[in-house]
Parts: structure tokens; sequence; C-alpha cells
């Protein structure tokens, strides 16, 4: 007891320092491994079981300074030179063997500094180790600055060695900008971190951004698989009362109390779908509930996204320079369908056929057929995206976008190409609203999320992405004009690097052993990339362009149900008919 | 003494410089510590060698002694001793007289379910050394720190490599001292447990009041300077692994039974490739009978035996070294500023 008192004694900032659990460690360097500015070591203390990697630690140093850092590293050292020595230490081998003396082993921490209360960058040698207390984390982190100014953003929570719940803030400013913005999460599938994750922040973004009136915020987010974001207005059944004496459920509202975020589904949440005729709630959604509005676009909506839905090989530079001249026809008969488009062309085609000519418009026929093919296909290919039969076109309103507004647009239904084109034309939509002066708006800042973003910004040059420039042009520019991409993906590896450098939050969830080894995560220690290999669910590692070491962050189950969890109710199903034929509306 | 106070501080070296400044001394230091280039003294010729059994050959000790083993070891001691040559001052009559920085350290451990812990505290001195006849001003090495021991050598010889030979002498009796007051806390401690106390070095010197029959010296030297070793005919560098040899009684006729001690070398371990003198120890203890030196003996070799284990290799001299003495070993030099610091530092002056 009198040396802890001594040591709060002599801390010039005792506030950093969780005294009360008494010291963990004892700095020190040696010749091998001499501490530098920017890592420090230290011995844990007999016994001392509480250490994990990822802990934010505080050394007290002789002149009452403070220097809080994160375990990057825990090894056990044994008094043994070599593993020979042990062997023959067994009568040569044999396990049984119980030496009259146990081989002294002990633990060492290697801490990366994050920040120290001296002014001077030096490296440490001697001092007493204790956990960081949450004052202490949040000013080394530099968290306190921008939280007292309201532009925290909760995260999650970061659970130190003393039992400790420190909430971790992500500046606002940071994550939708304009200082910096735009976030990547990467991790393997089948752990619902990612989702999860996402559907957190958000709730914490709106729950903060739209209470202090700091900003007004709405989000787009794009379904491309399954039905993980569909429910987000569903209450998640985790947090029913039942289920509140299970300890990970209780740690989870703990979260949620310490991060000041509502425990409530979204709302203001409206769901979209490509058009199905077959189904009488006329989506292609897996929710069948009946809250899910269609779309479907008329040929001038689209006409010039089209030759971005197919493959490099079918639609080649003959073909492209052919649908010049259709698209110079569509503008000038002009055809207002794609009904009327296509019955245009195949006139054309019979009439080339029986005139036997070689030439369509200076085109060789042959490629005119090939366009032809293409553009016939097309409706069938993108069904649902197309006005065709008679259906009449419902657009996005995302002129409906306000503040607190999410729009969840599912294109799980739709292969690559035209996920894609969605994406596309949605994201250019909003982004001239926002950059569109005289456009009356209720927003200012606008969260983009898409899931296997290495689809749309794929690293190889030699894969199309017809996108890709135009994303890497939001991630380059978006952050001064209130477009933020939060972007998910398995393999960061896979994502073009401007993409993730641009990104001021990065988030690494379980990752693979092979992926580890790439380039990305050089930075890391080996063991922090170890630990990602088995990092739990709920548990992430996160870089925020504020804070100087990444730190481990959990954060809770969110407020709404995930979808791949969820059955709806029978009751709840619109009952599936199927129906051929569509109408249009009358005039 | 708490740890705080074990590791030095780091003004002790400039405390140090200063009693050297204050006699008008010059820094001088050498590369070697002073026990490396002079063989500290002993009197073992003055002992004779008398065997108190017949050397059983044929005989091994890595089996449990059938009669059982009555006593268990428990505790280990360690002691340091490190004498640098810092430099010298010069007599009125012109004389070089060297002076001395020491340290000295000793250490018991204690072992409980196989684990170690500090028994008590370390001790830990840090001693100048100079011959105060050839001040002219006695009371300029009094205002020294209360950390440093400033120690009258009490050498009049004005013979320079004399006077570094007996510094390290006298320094080996501070060093004794320092044991012995340690010995005898830890005797009247745990007299209740009468655990036996490993001691690294020969104990043949210190006189058998000061020390406790519990305790074991543990010599690594093999040579045997004593009247009669000759004629005993102690066959130690024929010995086999897990083997002994017979004990003998080592006593001065000058001191009335004062030092006599019972030893006896054991065969650690052995090796093709290296010497007879490979792993080979001789325990050192304090019997009131011949009978009762033999009956130690044999428990006490198979319990030294055992601890061979486990090995210290690759340390310096790990064929003779147990693991507990080494912790002590790695105590001791944890506390103190290496050789190399303390020669850079008078090195710079």
């Amino acid at each position: 007891m009198g040396k802890k008192f001594e040591w709060k004694d002599r801390c010039k900032f005792p506030d950093y320092v969780n005294f009360d659990f008494g010291p963990i460690g004892k700095a020190m360097s040696t010749k091998i491994n001499p501490n530098t500015a920017s890592e420090f070591h230290f011995w844990l203390g007999e016994g001392e079981e509480s250490v994990e990697l990822g802990n934010i630690v505080a050394c007290v140093t002789e002149n009452g300074h403070v220097t809080l850092g994160s375990v990057v590293e825990l090894r056990a050292i044994m008094d043994i030179d070599n593993y020979l020595t042990d062997y023959i230490s067994h009568d040569f081998g044999d396990p049984n063997v119980e030496p009259p003396s146990d081989i002294a082993e002990m633990h060492i921490a290697k801490v990366l500094v994050i920040r120290n209360t001296e002014d001077r960058v030096k490296p440490l040698a001697r001092g007493q180790v204790f956990f960081a207390t949450p004052v202490g984390v949040g000013w080394g982190l530099g968290m306190s600055d921008y939280v007292s100014e309201g532009r925290g953003v909760p995260i999650g929570i970061m659970e130190n060695g003393d039992g400790s719940f420190i909430p971790i803030f992500l500046d606002d400013t940071f994550l939708l900008g304009p200082e910096g913005s735009h976030m990547n999460m990467s991790g393997i599938s089948g752990l619902a971190t990612k989702t999860s994750l996402v559907e957190f922040l958000l709730k914490s973004i709106l729950d903060k951004m739209i209470k202090s009136e700091q900003r007004r915020i709405c989000a787009v987010f794009f379904n491309v698989k399954g039905k993980d974001m569909l429910y987000l207005d569903k209450p998640n059944p985790v947090y029913e009362p039942e289920n509140r004496d299970d300890p990970y459920i209780q740690k989870c509202l703990r979260m949620y109390d310490e991060l000041e975020v509502e425990l409530k589904p979204f709302e203001n949440v409206r769901v979209f779908a490509p058009y199905d005729r077959r189904y009488e709630g006329h989506t292609k959604s897996f929710r069948r509930d009946g809250k899910v509005e269609y779309f479907i676009w008329e040929l001038g909506q689209i006409v010039k996204d089209i030759p971005e839905l197919f493959d490099p090989e079918v639609w080649d530079e003959p073909v492209e320079a052919c649908w010049i001249d259709i698209v110079e026809q569509i503008e000038r008969q002009p055809l207002r369908t794609y009904d009327e488009l296509m019955d245009w062309l195949n006139e054309e085609r019979r009439t080339i056929a029986n005139a036997r000519i070689t030439h369509w418009r200076g085109h060789i026929k042959e490629v005119f057929y090939k366009a032809l093919k293409n553009l016939d296909s097309l409706a069938g290919l993108y069904e649902g995206l197309i006005c065709t039969g008679g259906i009449d076109p419902v657009d996005i309103p995302l002129g409906d976008l306000h503040n607190g507004s999410i729009f969840v647009i599912d294109i799980q239904s739709m292969n690559d190409r035209g996920q894609m084109m969605v994406f596309n034309k949605i994201l250019k939509k909003v982004y001239n609203i926002l950059v569109d002066k005289n456009e009356k708006k209720d927003f200012d800042t606008a969260i983009f999320f898409i899931d296997e973003l290495n689809k749309f910004v794929p690293r190889d040059p030699n894969v199309r992405a017809p996108i890709k420039q135009s994303l890497i042009e939001i991630a380059a520019r978006g952050r001064s004009l209130g477009v933020s991409l939060f972007g998910v993906e398995q393999f960061m590896s896979q994502i073009d690097r401007q993409v993730v450098d641009n990104s001021s939050t990065i988030i690494y969830g379980r990752t693979g052993p092979a992926e580890l080894m790439t380039v990305e995560y050089a930075w890391l220690t080996e063991e922090v990339r170890n630990r990602l290999t088995t990092i739990p669910r709920g548990t992430f590692l996160l870089k925020h362009a504020k804070f100087i070491q990444p730190i481990f962050v959990k954060f809770p189950y969110p407020t709404c149900v995930p979808g791949d969890q969820y059955d709806e109710p029978e009751e709840a199903v619109v009952e599936r008919k199927v129906g051929v034929f569509g109408f249009r509306k009358s005039e | 003494m708490k740890p705080e106070q074990v590791v030095i501080e780091r003004n002790t070296l400039q405390h140090v410089m200063d009693v050297l400044m204050n006699v008008g001394g010059h820094t001088s230091p050498i590369p070697q510590l002073e026990e490396d280039i002079y063989r500290l003294r002993d009197n073992e010729r003055e002992y004779t060698l008398r065997n108190v059994e017949d050397h059983d050959k044929e005989r091994f000790y890595n089996a449990q002694p059938t009669q059982g083993i009555p006593g268990r070891i428990s505790y280990f001691l360690d002691t340091n001793q490190r004498t640098q040559l810092i430099g010298h001052f010069i007599t009125p009559l012109g004389f070089q007289v060297p002076i001395h920085y020491c340290i000295i350290s000793s250490i018991i451990l204690e072992r409980q379910e196989r684990k170690f812990k500090v028994w008590g505290a370390p001790r830990l001195k840090h001693l100048v050394l100079l011959p105060s006849a050839f001040l002219e001003d006695r009371s300029s090495v009094d205002s020294a720190h209360r950390e440093i021991e400033v120690v009258d050598t009490e050498i009049s010889t004005s013979d320079y490599t004399q006077i570094r030979v007996q510094s390290i002498q006298i320094a080996h009796r501070e060093l004794t001292k320092m044991k012995i007051e340690l010995l005898s806390e830890w005797f009247e401690a745990t007299k209740g447990d009468g655990d036996y106390l490993i001691h690294n070095g020969s104990t043949l010197e210190d006189e058998n009041g000061k020390l406790s029959p519990r305790v074991i010296g543990l010599s690594k030297t093999v040579y045997l300077p004593f009247k009669g070793a000759k004629e005993a005919g102690v066959k130690h560098l024929e010995l086999s692994s897990f083997q002994r040899t017979s004990v003998f009684k080592l006593f001065r006729d000058d001191d009335d039974g004062a030092t006599t001690k019972y030893a006896w070398f054991i065969k650690l371990r052995e090796h093709t490739r290296h010497g007879p003198e490979f792993g080979l120890i001789k325990p050192v203890i304090i019997a009131g009978s011949d009978g009762e030196a033999v009956e130690k003996a044999e428990w006490m070799t198979f319990v030294l035996l055992k601890e061979r284990q486990p090995a210290t290799f690759p340390a310096k001299g790990w064929d003779k070294l147990i693991f507990p003495i080494k912790l002590c070993r790695t105590y001791l030099d944890g506390i103190v500023p290496t050789h190399e610091t303390i020669r850079s530092f008078f090195d710079r002056a």
C-alpha cells in the first residue's frame, strides 16, 4: 500500500492512472530490446493475469509524468536458453520428470506509445506501470477534446484489463467530413460483425448528430446479399426481457448506457427493390411484409447506363459505336420506352435482312445484329430494372431523403453489373443533390453503405469496374461535399488503395492469415495480426485518423434485428401471387 | 531493505568520484576487475585431509536412499564481490597509492513448492577501499555520502601491487562479514523448519560457530592442496555420473576444531568430450562426528544429484552450477551496475 500511494503522490496526472487497481508491472529497457520514443517494454508483476493484448496502460516515471500506450505484444520468457537444455533437464525427454526447482518464468509486454504528458519526445526507461483510467484513455487518444465539443460519435467500448468500460468515440469531422471522411471495414464473412457494426454505428451517428443538431444526415444503404439490411426498423429480439439475464446481453445493455445510444430500432426507414411482375408486392426482395417499395426505370432514365450492364466481350468498341447511333435515334425520334426501342430496332433488322444490305448506318450489319442481340437480352437479364410490357416507371424518390431518413436499396437479386449500375446511379444523384446549391434539401451529409466493395473498386486493374473511377473520386472529394462512404469487404487487399487510404476510419474484423500477409497489414505487429485471426465476434481493431495507435474495441448487438436471423411472421407476409402481366397506368 | 533501496542510486558513482577527488586522487581505471587479476588467497594448505569411510566404487546415488531423506534443501545463498581499481593518489613521499571501488552483495533465495522468492532482504554495500595511513588529511574522506562506506584498508606497505592484492582480500573480509550476518539472521529465523541451505562456494574457512550445521558449502574446485591428501588417495577424478567419493574430514591443527568440516566429491554429470573435472562438485558440511557426516553424505548426495536439474546450460560453468544458484547470481547481477558502466564512468574524467 505504501508504494502505491508513493507513486500516486509522485504522479502529476493522477486522473490518468488507475492507482486503485495497483501496479501491474515495471518498465525497463534492455540492451537487446531498448525502448524507443514510440515503444517501451514492461514486465508483469508476479501473478498478474489481467493484462491482455490491446489494453491501454499508463507508465508513471520518476518525474511524475505519464506515458500512455497500447499493449501490442505479450511474451512469456523462461530461464531456458534453448530447447535442448530443458529436454536434458527432464532426464533426456521424460515429461513426467519434475525437477526440484521450477524454471523462473515471466511475462513481458511491449507497448506502443500513444501519448505522454511531457512535451518532449523521448524514450522512457524506468517507470511503474498501471492501467490507464477512462479519463487517461480519453486524453491519450485525443477524444476528450472533440467529445467535449459535441463531435464524438460512439463506436464501442474498450474493455481494459482492470475491467473498466471505456467509451470510444470517433471524431465526426473525420468520419463524415470535412476534415476526413469514409469508413472502410474488412473481415471474413459469417460472423455478422461487419453488418452489425455498421448498423450500430449508423444508429449511434443518427442519435448523436441529429440530437445535437450539428448535422442533418441521411443514409442510403445497399443490400447486396440476402436479407442483411432489410429489417433496420425491426427491434432486435436479443433485447427482449426474457433474454436480459444473459451475461453478454447485460454487457451489451451496459454498453448502450455507457455510450448513451438509445436502444430502439431505426425510424424513417424505407426499403426499395427492383420491380417483380410475378409477385403481388412487385418487389424482388426477401422482405415480404409489404413494406418494400419497388422501383423500375424507363428507357430515358437508364439509357446512359446501358453499356455498363454488359461485359466488354459482348459490348466491344464496334458495338459501342453502333450504340451511339442508336442513342441518337432514341433522342431524335424520340423513342420513349424500351418496348418502342426494341420494336424500332427489330423493324430495322427486318429491313436490312430483306434488302440484303451489308451495313446499317455505316456499321457492318453483323455488328448491328450483335448490338441488337445485347439489347434484346437486356430486359431478361435485368428483369425488373427496365420497364417493359407496359409497366410504368417508378423511380427511387431520392428527393424525399431528409434528416434522419434511411433508404435501403435492396439489390441482392441483381448480378454484379446491375448492382453496380444501381449503386452508381443513386450515388451520382445524391451527390448532385448535395452539390447543387439550388436544390432544396433537408440534409447536408449522406452516408452510403455498400457491402462487397471489392466488386466496385477492385485493386486489380484488369478487372473491369465501370464505377471504380467515380468511387475513387467520391473517396477523394466526398469529405468536403458531405458524402461519406462506408465500404465493407472481406479482403482489404483487393480494394483500390486510394479508397482505403482516403478512409479516415478503418476497421479490421477477424481476418484470415493469408490476407494478413499482405502489405495492408504490414504496419501492425505480428502479435496484433495473429490476434486478428481469432478476434471474437463483436470485437474489432479500430484505426481512426485521430488515434495515434489502433485499439481493440467491442460493440453491442445492434438495435435492429440482423436480417439473416430474422424470419418474418407468417401473418405479416403478404401472400405471394403470381401474375403474368403488368399494366401501364392510365395517362 | 526495500527493492527501491537495492537499486543503486544513480548518484552513487558520483559520490565515489567525490571521495576520489577529495583525497586528491586521479582516475585510472583498468579494464579488468581485480578479482580477475589476483587470486583471493585461501588457507586450505593449512588443512589436513583424512578419510572417514571406505570408498564404494560400485555405488550410484541416483536412486532414493532406502533410509529415506531426513532433510530438505530450501535455501540458497550466493555472494558477489566486484572490486574495481578506479584511481590513485600520490603521497607526499611520492608513492602511488591505488584506490578501489568495491560492491559486495549477498542474497538468500527460498524455495517453496518449487518456486523461489527472496528470503529476508538482499544485502548490498558500496565500499571505497583506501589506506588512510597515506592520507595527509584523513577528514577529507569523512564527508562521504551515507550510501558509501569508506574502508580504511590499514595497509602500510607502499608497494603498489601489494596494496591492490590486499585490497581485494579486505573486500572479501567485508563480504564474509556481511554473509555471516545474513546467515545468522537466517539461522535464527528458520530454526523451526530445519531446512538446509546451499552456500555457493566453500565454507571451509568459515568458523563453525558462526555457521549453522544446516549449511552445505558447495565448492567447485577439485584441487586437493590438503596435507595427507595424497596418502588418502581420493579418487574423485575417476568418478562416474551419480557417484561420490568417500567422505573426508578437513581440519587444522591450530584452531581447536573451530573450522573442522567434512567434505566429499559428487559427479553430477559426465561427458565423453569433457575432462575428469566436468560436473564434479564438493559439498562441505559441519558434522558432530564422522558417522554423522557419512550419514548426511548418504542422503545429501542423492538430493544434490537431483539439483542437477534443471540444467543451467549454457551458463558459464554450467556443469557444476545448480539452477537456484544461477538465480541468485542473476539477482545479484541485476542490482548492481555492470562492470562496463563503472569503468566507463571513471574513464571519462
